[in-house]
């Protein structure tokens, strides 16, 4: 029986030629790639667009794979350099300004405070994955990266500052930052307290007030 | 902030619901855009050939003879901008506001079609990619239809197309240009060719191969049609001349 290829094996099988590999090798890592991309860009079709400009990236120019990280991890970098790129983009594009009271608001939901929502509100999965993606709209783009990679999908500050082509003490920085940031938005979220979540005001992904600290 | 508070936003961030599988209207696309790409690395490892009845040193020998003319229809186009430069001069605040706006709306095409950031650095779009002119330059209609055309009955195809109005298409479908300068289409993605103001293109395909159809400005009481490869936006497949309509 024919074993199926590693994805070292589809990556050499692509740069030898064979026209099904690479989708091949897409089709594994499809839907890991849409969550991070998704996650990072918070719109599905700005996320479906980062994910076509990645294909064509490492599509054409997988023989810059050198085999020192797994090919998932190149993957994710790739995908993740444009979802970083296209939001940045946005960001310049945007007119609207972050609301002025952000602060105020987002600390209206604190749990010092009184104005939680009623457990009705965020009953649904749906609507607890808005909260978030709210949330990690008021974030940098390379912090939100860095807090979907790590907290989101579960990758080792290791894996991601590998993906994200920078000092691990770089990527615990942009996650520490980005929880500080997300603290108060999300306070009530945490399991144990599904219900008590405060509302989170809808932001577009356009400016980051943080600056960038780099540890290494 | 305290361990314990940066502990509790990771888990919080941790129980978000899954973000499901991709949607299949995304596969799908993004399939299309492989299958595209594994079909141009084949073309590309076959090339057009230069000399195949002798068409591209026909073509090229025929563009050598068109360069008096295209001399003369750019003096004309620069004859033609000063002239509207004094009238927007004339015109006031008003003009250059709206002259302001619409360079503005042609440095956010270019923003979009930039390949910027580590992504292109990987491998995005390839060195020496056409670039296309957004200012005034039309787009392509991603779902838009793709043309017919047989080399043999060019003159024919591309006459029926334009009679048809099909290359009046907006410049809204510079919005399917991604960083590579590769635009949608039903059957794929293709390079876009080098476009100027009053250019039309199309989505096409020449003896079954896919194309890029571009009806150029009329000069002279006449348009040229070229039909480039797919492949790269600047390989001239074939090219025709059709009489300006009025």
């Amino acid at each position: 029986m024919d074993r199926e290829p590693d994805d070292r094996g589809l990556v050499a099988a692509h740069l030898s030629g064979d026209p099904d590999a690479f989708g091949a090798l897409f089709a594994r890592h499809r839907d890991r790639l849409w969550a991070v991309a998704l996650r990072t860009t918070g719109d599905p079709e700005e996320a479906a667009d980062a994910l076509q400009d990645a294909l064509v990236a490492a599509f054409r120019r997988m023989e810059s794979y050198r085999g020192e990280a797994a090919v998932t991890t190149w993957l994710h970098r790739i995908v993740v350099n444009a979802c970083l790129d296209r939001m940045r983009r946005r960001k310049v594009r945007l007119a609207d300004p972050l609301p002025d009271d952000l602060d105020e608001r987002a600390g209206r939901g604190s749990p010092a405070s009184a104005s939680v929502l009623d457990p009705a509100d965020v009953a649904s999965d749906h609507e607890r994955r808005d909260l978030v993606m709210a949330a990690l709209a008021t974030l940098s783009p390379e912090q939100r990266a860095a807090l979907v990679l790590v907290d989101m999908e579960g990758y080792s500050v290791e894996e991601t500052a590998a993906m994200l082509d920078c000092a691990p003490g770089t990527v615990k920085s942009r996650c520490a930052r980005g929880r500080a940031r997300l603290a108060p938005l999300l306070a009530g979220l945490a399991p144990g307290n599904p219900d008590a979540a405060p509302r989170v005001p809808p932001l577009d992904a356009g400016g980051n007030p943080d600056g960038e600290e780099v540890t290494r | 902030m305290t361990p314990e508070e940066q502990e509790a936003v990771r888990r919080a961030l941790a129980a978000t619901p899954p973000a499901g599988p991709m949607p299949p209207e995304v596969v799908a696309r993004l399939e299309a855009t492989i299958a595209d790409l594994a079909a141009a690395r084949s073309a590309d490892e076959a090339p057009p050939e230069p000399d195949s009845a002798g068409t591209v040193s026909a073509l090229e020998e025929r563009r050598r003879r068109r360069w008096p003319r295209v001399l003369v229809a750019a003096a004309s186009v620069a004859v033609l901008a000063y002239g509207v430069g004094a009238v927007l001069q004339d015109a006031g605040p008003q003009a250059e506001t709206a002259a302001t706006d619409s360079a503005g709306g042609a440095e956010a095409d270019e923003g979009r079609a930039e390949s910027s950031g580590d992504a292109a650095t990987e491998g995005g779009a390839a060195p020496g990619d056409p670039e296309p002119e957004a200012q005034g330059a039309p787009g392509l209609l991603a779902g838009g239809p793709v043309v017919d055309l047989r080399e043999a009955t060019l003159r024919r195809d591309v006459a029926r197309h334009v009679e048809l109005g099909r290359t009046a298409v907006t410049r809204d479908g510079l919005s399917t240009l991604d960083s590579s300068k590769r635009y949608a289409r039903r059957d794929g993605t293709c390079v876009l060719p080098d476009l100027r103001g009053g250019d039309e293109a199309s989505a096409a395909r020449l003896d079954g191969r896919r194309a890029t159809l571009v009806v150029r400005e009329a000069q002279g009481g006449t348009r040229v049609a070229e039909v480039y490869w797919c492949g790269d936006g600047r390989t001239l497949l074939a090219e025709t001349e059709l009489p300006a309509r009025r």
